[in-house]
C-alpha cells in the first residue's frame, strides 16, 4: 500500500524557487537521520548551519521522534485513514525568493490533544484553560501540552519534550513553530508568541514545521 | 581509583537520542546503563566529555543522568563527588544535566 510518494529519481526535487527534500522515515528515535536531515537542509540552501541552529535542530527532531514513539500511536483512532504504526516522516525545504528554510516532522497518530490527559494530570490541565481563559479544544490543548511540559507538571521526568520543540524558534528573531495536531493548529514565535486556530476538519496525524527566514 | 573518562560521541554514539531502548538504540538508558553506571561503580571520579555532538534531547539526557538517582544507583550528593561533566563550547548542557539529576527523586 502506498501512503505517501516521495519525488523520483532525486534526492531534492526542484520546482521554481522551491526547492524540496525527499521524505526520511522511520518510527523510532534516531539522530542519525536527524543529523542527514540537516545535512540536506545545508545541501539545498547553500549554507551550513551554526552551532546553535544546529543543537535546536536536533533536539527538535529527536524529540518529536521520541513523542511518536511514546505517546502517537497509543490508539485507538478515530477514524478509519490507512496508518503505517510508530512511523514519522521528515522532510524540508527552502524558498529561494523568500529565503525561507523549513523542516517539517508528521506522524498519523492520535494527535497530542488525545495524548494530553494521558501525559499531565487532569487538575493541571483544568487550570492550565482557567488561567489562560481557553477553550477545551485541540489548539488549546497542544498550548497546554506546550506549557505544562515547560512547567514539568504530571509526571515529573516527561513531558520536557514537546516544549523543546520551540528551542529552534528561540533562535533567531525570524523563526516560526507551527504544530497542526487534529484540528488544532499552535504558532509560536519569540516574537509573536502564541497563535492559536481551530480548522474545519481534522489533519489525521501531527504535523511539526519549522519555518526559519535566513 | 583513576579518574575514567567517557566520551559520548567517541565511546558511545556521535548522535544519540531517545529516553529507553524502545526508543531507539542509543538511548539515554542505553548509556546509563552500558557506560555511565560502569563506570561510576568502578571508579572514584568519572568524567564525562559531552563533546562535540550535533546536540542531546532532553529526554536522552534526563533519562541518562537524571535516570541513576532514579533508580536508586547513587544519590545526587554522590554525583557531585564523582562526577564531572564537560563540554567546551556548550556550558548550557552541563548545567542542565546537573538540574536533572537534582531534581530526580528515588523510586526505588
Amino acid at each position: 500500500m502506498v501512503v505517501a510518494r516521495n519525488p523520483p529519481n532525486s534526492q531534492i526535487g526542484t520546482e521554481l524557487a522551491q526547492r524540496f527534500l525527499r521524505f526520511r522515515s522511520g518510527s523510532r528515535a534516531l539522530g542519525d537521520e536527524a543529523v542527514a536531515l540537516r545535512e540536506q537542509l545545508e545541501a539545498v540552501t547553500g549554507l551550513p548551519a551554526d552551532l546553535s541552529t544546529r543543537r535546536a535542530m536536533f533536539r527538535g527532531v529527536t524529540e518529536a521522534m521520541t513523542n511518536v514513539h511514546k505517546h502517537a500511536y497509543i490508539g485507538p483512532f478515530r477514524d478509519q485513514t490507512p496508518i503505517i504504526p510508530g512511523g514519522w516522516w521528515i522532510g524540508g525545504g527552502f524558498n529561494a525568493e523568500r529565503k525561507t528554510l523549513r523542516a517539517l516532522v508528521f506522524d498519523q497518530g492520535i494527535g497530542i490533544p488525545v495524548t494530553v490527559p494521558r501525559r499531565f494530570s487532569l487538575e493541571k490541565v483544568f487550570d492550565f484553560f482557567q488561567g489562560r481563559n481557553l477553550p477545551d479544544n485541540d489548539s488549546g490543548r497542544i498550548a497546554a501540552a506546550m506549557e505544562l511540559g515547560r512547567t514539568r507538571t504530571g509526571n515529573p521526568h516527561q513531558g520536557r519534550g514537546l516544549p523543546d520543540l520551540k528551542l529552534l524558534a528561540d533562535a533567531s528573531p525570524g523563526a516560526r513553530l507551527r504544530i497542526l495536531s487534529l484540528r488544532g493548529e499552535y504558532i509560536y514565535s519569540k516574537v509573536g508568541q502564541e497563535q492559536l486556530q481551530e480548522h474545519p476538519t481534522s489533519l489525521g496525524g501531527t504535523l511539526i514545521q519549522w519555518e526559519i527566514d535566513l | 581509583m583513576d579518574p575514567q573518562t567517557i566520551n559520548i560521541g567517541k565511546d558511545f554514539h556521535p548522535a544519540p537520542a531517545g529516553r529507553t531502548p524502545d526508543d531507539g538504540p542509543y538511548s539515554g538508558e542505553a548509556f546509563r546503563k552500558r557506560m555511565l553506571l560502569p563506570a561510576l561503580g568502578n571508579s572514584s571520579v568519572v568524567v564525562v566529555e559531552l563533546g562535540d555532538l550535533e546536540g542531546y534531547g532532553s529526554s536522552f539526557l534526563e533519562e541518562a543522568f537524571g535516570g541513576i538517582v532514579r533508580d536508586g544507583k547513587f544519590t545526587a550528593h554522590q554525583l557531585h563527588d564523582k562526577l564531572r561533566l564537560q563540554s567546551k563550547n556548550d556550558p548550557s548542557v552541563v548545567a542542565e544535566i546537573w538540574s536533572y539529576i537534582d531534581e530526580a527523586k528515588p523510586t526505588r
